[in-house]
Formats: structure tokens, C-alpha cells, sequence
């Protein structure tokens, strides 16, 4: 089934973007939309990158309309993120200070910005992959990587930060 | 630090695991969503068969004193009585269902929703506009505008979920400023009409009967005139309370300067003009732009500064017809220039910063089941080029051929307006024997000169405060050392909040979720602890443009988010002085210590 299939890549993804907090509101709203224009999908193969656009516009507007919500600081997601940090760091007090710093400087990325990192360094789609799924140009979706990554180096006191390319995953 | 920590928290963040509940909790909501319909407008999907024929009603012309100071004059009009649930619907016109609710005797059609999908139709007459005759009568200072509707349900199945008033509200389409919230008034409530029988509520129908009434629709008089919606949420949604699917019917156009015209301009505010909406495959449905006003800035827009930006404000509103297949629209669509090319113009984000303008957005396709929508976008013009004629440019992806319109004539650029968003910085510093930075106050530093220590037994904790405030003994549910105050304060028998106090502290076990910090965030340790500090505003809030903040502490006892907390806050509704407070609580967490027992 189309939900079963897809439901975990779909939260991944709107969690990578939008938070865990708002994760599960915005899969449901994206199989509903889905759901809804299914029969309008003129070709079934192109289900997935359809799926994945629609929830990364999802996750856009979301962010868009979090205003009134502010933007979300959890403890209990300062500790699971923590724990979720690769094994060989097994820094917990690192990894709480390094969230601390990049999780607002994050959250003020523009949502363009945070799709363009949730989508490839989250979740590994090529750069051309994550421009498909934000309907912009490769070159564009390089920009805004390379601008969202500048914010996040700012945030940890890089000064000479280095060009994107250079920290390619 | 390196790179690889960005890159290790970036990847982190994809390393979400689902709820174990996840595909159970969105197979309901998508078994709850009704699927998109083949009909233009899915949410008011006409009847085939008419509900029975129209019957005269007694029309009683009352005399309208007052004219509305916006929105359409209010003729004398006839006055509707009111019909007895399940009375015929009062329009005596011939059958004619439409789309919109825009003038007397408009009928729309729409589904009755509960949650298990449809269970009868609605059907909407549009009544009169109605003035308040005496001004005190308005829930809005500036005044407001009654809207009337007459609603009759009738049941083509039974449904056991209650219905009625309760369904309807109203939504101003811009997002106007600082509007109390638009709302619905029970007919009677109003003095000046004779229309008597309210819509009520209902828990239940059986198949084949009907309920009918009227409802009233208070709408606020404000400085720009925005369309305004009635709004049904019967029945559960399928993602919950948020961004739940809401099906609108439009009872008031937004003022113009003249109606929408094809190849208009849009130079001054008031204007308007339409175009269609283009896709890859085709005109997708019309886009209706209307022209906002030259802004100088706003308060909560800090970039791009006034002082080297003005702003642009064109308000639009798609109506679709088809679903644009999966090519994105709206707002990346559009862009500004002039005769000679770009001109370092940038949409702004309008939403939160800009209140009362929620953005037009980006969107796959249609969302369903709305066919229309809607949304400021806000250029952002460098000053210097405020003497440059402006175009707006529609040029969706694919396209080739550009829509060009005229947005501005030369001319001087409206005056900066000074951001006040956000507020300065706290100022933290690290104190000598203090485990933590605390806010910078020589008025809390010369009350901890004279200090007192309290102990909370149940939550295991020991803080010093100053000797001149105020603690609490312990109550029946609030322990010792719970509330601090500056004066002195009674404890009532039920041990309710006094409201002289100034800062709580509360240990307890349990998730806290998720705390939106808009303000301050930091994380800290306090005694080994993660914890973390933060404020909260709610002025960024365009529908609640107070200014009431809260600051807290929490800090995580267990390393299960499920564990024990410890949670210390203050708030401009609390007593003292709540700058003065929240140096004071840095203080008296920096002095926490943990008891034998605990935690």
C-alpha cells in the first residue's frame, strides 16, 4: 500500500525539514494531498518524486505558517538527537553544545534553504534529485546549499569557511 | 569545531524514527479525506436535484440609518423573517445555485461532512447586510457589519455527530491586523432585525430530515476592506486541529478601485487586474492580483532594513479550474523589475514578520479540497531605484512568454519605519561562585547581597532567593519553596496562584514535547543536568499582537524524556516587575542544589 510504502521516507523527510514536533502533522497532510490528486497522476512511475514534493511543499508552507507557533526548542529532542548522533562521536555533551548552536541557526534558514540541506545532506538525494523535488535548477539548489551552509558555519564560528563543494557528503 | 559536525547534524535530522503508530494514524486521515471530485469547485459541489421548491417568505423593510463605512451599502433592503426549522428556504427567486454568497438570495450547495464523509446537504441563502443601529452594540471598536445567511441541512443518511452553528466561521481572505477574530452571532442576538430563529445545534439526524435557521455573521469594519469567507468545519478533519481542510464560500468581495480587468495595471492601491494561470500543461484557472499599499517597513521586519528598502504589497488570489498536474505555482512564479531588467528586488517571507499578510506560498498542485487560494507577496524594492517604473512579472516554469504589469510609477519611496523586532539581546554575564551566566541587573545583585535559602522536600531542591521577597510554606498540593514573590502574599485554601507571585518552580515526571522558544534559547547545564532556558513572546503572533512573554527554566532529571523535570518560569502575568524577575529567577536557578534525596 501507498502509505506503508512510503510513510517512513515521508516523515524523514518532513522531520529533516520541519522538526520531529510537526513531523507527523505534515506526513498526514501530504498522503492526504496525495491521496486526494492521486487521480490526477498521469504517470504512476513518477509516484515517489511526486510523493517527495509534495511534501517538501507541505513542509514549506508548514514552516511558513509556524510563525504563530514559534519555533520549537525541546528538550526531549536535545536528548534523542543526541543519542542519534553517529556511534563513533559518542560525545553526548558535544553533540548537545554543537545542537544547541546549529538548531537555531537552522531554524532561521528560510525554508528554501532548509529544504535544499534536509534533502540532500539528510537524506542523501543528489543534488539534482533535490532539485527535482523543489522544481528549481541545480545551479539554484547549489546556491541555496551553499548559502545555508554558510549560515550554519557562521554558527559555530567558522570564519574561514570553506566553499560547499568541499564538505559534499 | 569542523564541517563534520554540521554535516553529523544535518544527517542527524534524517535520522528521524517514525512513530510505531505512524502508517495506522495517516491511513485514518486519508480514509477520512474525501477524494478530489472531477467538479470545479469540489468543496461546494452542487446538487443535481433541487431540495424541494422555494416558497415566498414576508419580507419586512426596515430603514437602515446608518451606512456601512466599508464594503457594499446596505440598501433598505428587505428583511427576511425567519423559517421554522425545516421550513422551506426563504428565497422566493427561481433556482439558481452559484458559487458565491455576494448579494441578497445567492444560493450555494455543499456537502453536510461527519466524520465519516457526507451525510446530507447544506444549503446557503445569502441574507442581508445589516449596520448595527446603536454603536455600542458592535463587538469591535471600529464597528462592524452583519452578514446574514439562512442554512437549512437535510439528511441523506442518518449521522450521530452534533452539527449546526458550531460548523460556521468567518475568515477575513487578507489576514487583516489585529482583528479581535471575525465572528458568528446567533440571529436573535441582534436588536436591529426582525429574522428571529437561529440556526442551533443538533446531536443527531435522522435520513430524510432537515434543520434550517439563520446565522449571522459579524464582520469588523477595518482600514482596508478584505473579502471575507464563510468558513464550515463540520465533522473531524483528517490531520487534527492544524491546517485541517476547511471549505469557504465567498459572502463579500474585497473593495477596488474597479473590478479585476484583464491587462489592467496595478499602480495604485485599490487596483486590480487578472490574468490566467498558466501551467506546463495549459491555463490552469485565473489569478486575481490586487494592489496593497507602498510600505515604508515593518516592525518586525529587521531584513531587508528599511532604511535601503521599501516594500511592494500585491495581494493575490488564485481561482483553479483544473489541477496544475504536479508542476509547482504560486509565489516563486513572480518576480519584479524594471523596464531595464532586475533590480535587486526580493520577495520578502511576509509571514510571521509582516502582520496580517500570510504569504501566497508555494504549492505541488491543488490542495484539496480548495480550489482557491490566496496570499500577499511583498517585494522588497532598494531605494535608490524608488524613481524606476516597476513591473510585476508572471512567469511560471516553462513558460516562455512573461506577464508583465505595471506596479509603480517613479516616484518617492515611503519612509523607513524603524524595526522593533526583536528585542535587544539579553545581556548575560558569568558571576563569580555562580555555576551559570545570569542576566546583567545591579538591582538583582544588590537583592542577593541580602539572601534567604528555602528547600522544596518533594522536589528535592535548595535555592537561595533575596531575604526581602516572599516564598510559599507548603500547601496541600504545592510543595514548600514552590513560588516566589517581591511582596507579601496570601495562600488561599484552594491553592490557586496568588497573584502576587513572581516566579513557580514545579518538579514533575513526564514528556514535555516541544516549547516554542521565538524569543531566547540556550542551553545549559545546570549541576550535570541538561536543561535549558529560554523566552517566549507572543508578539510575533499576528492574531494575538500583545506583548506577554514568559521565560523558563527546564531542566531534564532523567535521562528518559519520559523522566522526572524540573520546570521554573515567570511572566509579564505574574506579579513584580518582569525584567527584574527574570534576573532575580537567574539567580535563584544558578543557586540550585539538589538535596540528598533527589532528584
Amino acid at each position: 500500500m501507498l502509505v506503508e510504502r512510503y510513510a517512513a521516507e515521508t516523515y524523514r523527510l518532513a522531520a529533516a525539514i520541519v522538526g520531529e514536533a510537526d513531523a507527523r502533522d505534515v506526513t498526514q497532510e501530504s498522503f492526504v494531498v496525495a491521496w486526494q490528486q492521486l487521480p490526477r497522476l498521469r504517470a504512476p512511475d513518477a509516484l515517489a518524486g511526486w510523493l517527495r514534493r509534495i511534501c517538501v511543499n507541505r513542509s514549506r508552507n508548514w514552516l511558513r505558517s509556524a510563525g504563530r507557533r514559534g519555533r520549537p526548542a525541546s528538550l526531549d529532542a536535545d536528548l534523542g538527537l543526541a543519542e542519534r548522533l553517529p556511534d563513533a562521536r559518542r560525545d553526548f555533551r558535544g553533540a548537545v553544545e554543537a545542537r544547541a548552536l546549529l538548531e537555531p541557526a537552522f531554524e532561521r534558514l528560510s525554508p528554501d534553504q532548509r529544504a535544499i540541506l534536509a534533502l540532500h545532506y539528510s537524506m542523501g538525494y543528489s543534488i539534482a534529485e533535490a532539485a527535482d523535488a523543489l522544481g528549481i535548477r541545480v545551479g539554484t539548489a547549489k546556491s541555496r546549499l551553499n548559502a545555508g551552509l554558510v549560515v550554519l558555519r557562521q554558527a559555530i564560528g567558522q570564519e574561514d569557511s570553506p566553499p560547499a563543494s568541499e564538505i559534499a557528503s | 569545531m569542523t564541517d563534520d559536525l554540521i554535516l553529523h547534524y544535518l544527517q542527524s535530522r534524517g535520522g528521524a524514527q517514525p512513530p510505531i503508530d505512524l502508517v495506522g494514524s495517516v491511513v485514518d486521515a486519508v480514509t477520512d479525506a474525501p477524494q478530489q471530485r472531477a467538479s470545479r469547485f469540489a468543496p461546494l459541489i452542487p446538487v443535481a436535484a433541487a431540495l424541494g421548491a422555494a416558497a415566498a417568505v414576508v419580507a419586512v423593510a426596515i430603514l437602515l440609518q446608518q451606512p456601512p463605512e466599508v464594503g457594499p451599502t446596505p440598501s433598505q433592503s428587505a428583511s427576511m423573517t425567519s423559517s421554522a426549522p425545516a421550513s422551506p428556504p426563504p428565497s422566493d427567486r427561481p433556482e439558481a445555485i452559484g458559487d458565491v454568497l455576494l448579494e441578497p438570495g445567492d444560493i450555494v450547495e455543499m456537502p453536510a461532512i461527519d466524520g465519516s464523509g457526507e451525510w446530507g446537504v447544506i444549503r446557503l441563502e445569502r441574507g442581508d447586510e445589516v449596520v448595527p443601529t446603536d454603536p455600542g452594540w458592535s463587538t469591535y471598536e471600529e464597528g462592524s457589519v452583519i452578514i446574514e445567511i439562512h442554512v437549512r441541512y437535510t439528511a441523506e443518511r442518518s449521522t450521530g455527530e452534533p452539527f449546526g452553528d458550531f460548523d460556521w466561521g468567518l475568515r477575513l481572505q487578507d489576514g487583516v491586523p489585529d482583528v479581535v477574530g471575525p465572528d458568528i452571532l446567533p440571529a436573535t442576538s441582534n436588536p436591529d432585525r426582525v429574522v428571529a430563529t437561529s440556526l442551533g445545534n443538533q446531536t443527531s439526524m435522522t435520513e430524510g430530515s432537515a434543520m434550517a435557521g439563520w446565522i449571522a455573521l459579524e464582520v469588523p469594519i477595518v482600514d482596508e476592506s478584505p473579502a471575507v469567507l464563510l468558513t464550515y468545519q463540520g465533522g473531524e478533519r483528517p490531520s487534527g486541529a492544524s491546517q485541517a481542510p476547511t471549505w469557504e464560500v465567498l459572502v463579500r468581495e474585497r473593495d477596488r478601485n474597479a473590478p479585476p480587468t484583464a491587462g489592467g495595471d496595478l499602480l495604485q492601491p485599490g487596483d486590480a487586474a487578472i490574468l490566467p494561470a498558466v501551467g506546463p500543461d495549459g491555463p490552469f484557472g485565473t489569478i486575481t492580483l490586487d494592489r496593497g499599499h507602498d510600505v515604508g517597513g515593518y516592525p518586525l521586519v529587521l531584513s531587508p532594513s528599511s532604511t535601503s528598502h521599501f516594500f511592494v504589497e500585491i495581494f493575490a488570489t488564485y481561482e483553479l479550474n483544473d489541477v496544475p498536474g504536479g508542476a509547482q505555482w504560486g509565489d516563486l512564479d513572480w518576480r519584479m523589475e524594471s523596464e531595464g531588467g532586475t533590480l535587486g528586488v526580493e520577495l520578502v517571507d511576509a509571514f510571521p514578520p509582516v502582520r496580517g499578510r500570510v504569504g501566497l506560498g508555494q504549492w505541488p498542485g491543488a490542495t484539496v479540497p480548495q480550489t482557491h487560494y490566496s496570499g500577499w507577496m511583498i517585494f522588497a524594492v532598494p531605494r535608490e531605484t524608488a524613481n524606476t517604473n516597476l513591473q510585476l512579472v508572471y512567469q511560471p516554469a516553462g513558460i516562455a512568454d512573461a506577464t508583465r504589469i505595471p506596479v509603480r510609477s517613479p516616484g518617492e519611496a515611503p519612509a523607513p519605519v524603524a524595526a522593533e523586532w526583536p528585542r535587544p539581546d539579553p545581556v548575560y554575564v558569568a558571576q563569580n561562585g555562580l555555576p551559570i551566566t545570569v542576566l546583567e541587573s545591579s538591582e538583582a545583585d544588590t537583592l542577593f547581597v541580602d539572601a534567604d535559602t528555602c528547600t522544596n522536600p518533594d522536589g528535592g531542591y535548595t535555592v537561595t532567593y533575596p531575604d526581602s521577597w516572599y516564598t510559599n510554606t507548603a500547601l496541600d498540593n504545592v510543595p514548600a519553596c514552590s513560588w516566589f514573590s517581591p511582596t507579601y502574599f496570601d495562600l488561599n485554601e484552594s491553592g490557586d496562584l496568588p497573584e502576587e507571585i513572581a516566579i513557580e518552580i514545579r518538579v514533575f515526571e513526564g514528556a514535555v514535547g516541544f516549547i516554542w522558544a521565538d524569543l531566547y534559547s540556550e542551553q545549559i547545564t545546570l549541576d550535570d543536568f541538561t536543561a535549558r532556558r529560554f523566552e517566549t513572546g507572543k508578539t510575533k503572533d499576528p492574531e494575538t499582537p500583545t506583548d506577554e512573554f514568559q521565560y523558563d527554566y527546564l531542566v531534564a532529571l532523567d535521562v528518559d524524556s519520559e523522566g522526572r523535570k524540573l520546570w521554573a518560569f515567570t511572566g509579564t502575568d505574574h506579579g513584580g516587575e518582569y525584567e527584574l524577575n527574570k534576573a532575580v529567577f537567574d539567580r535563584i536557578m544558578a543557586s540550585l542544589q539538589w538535596t540528598e534525596s533527589s532528584p
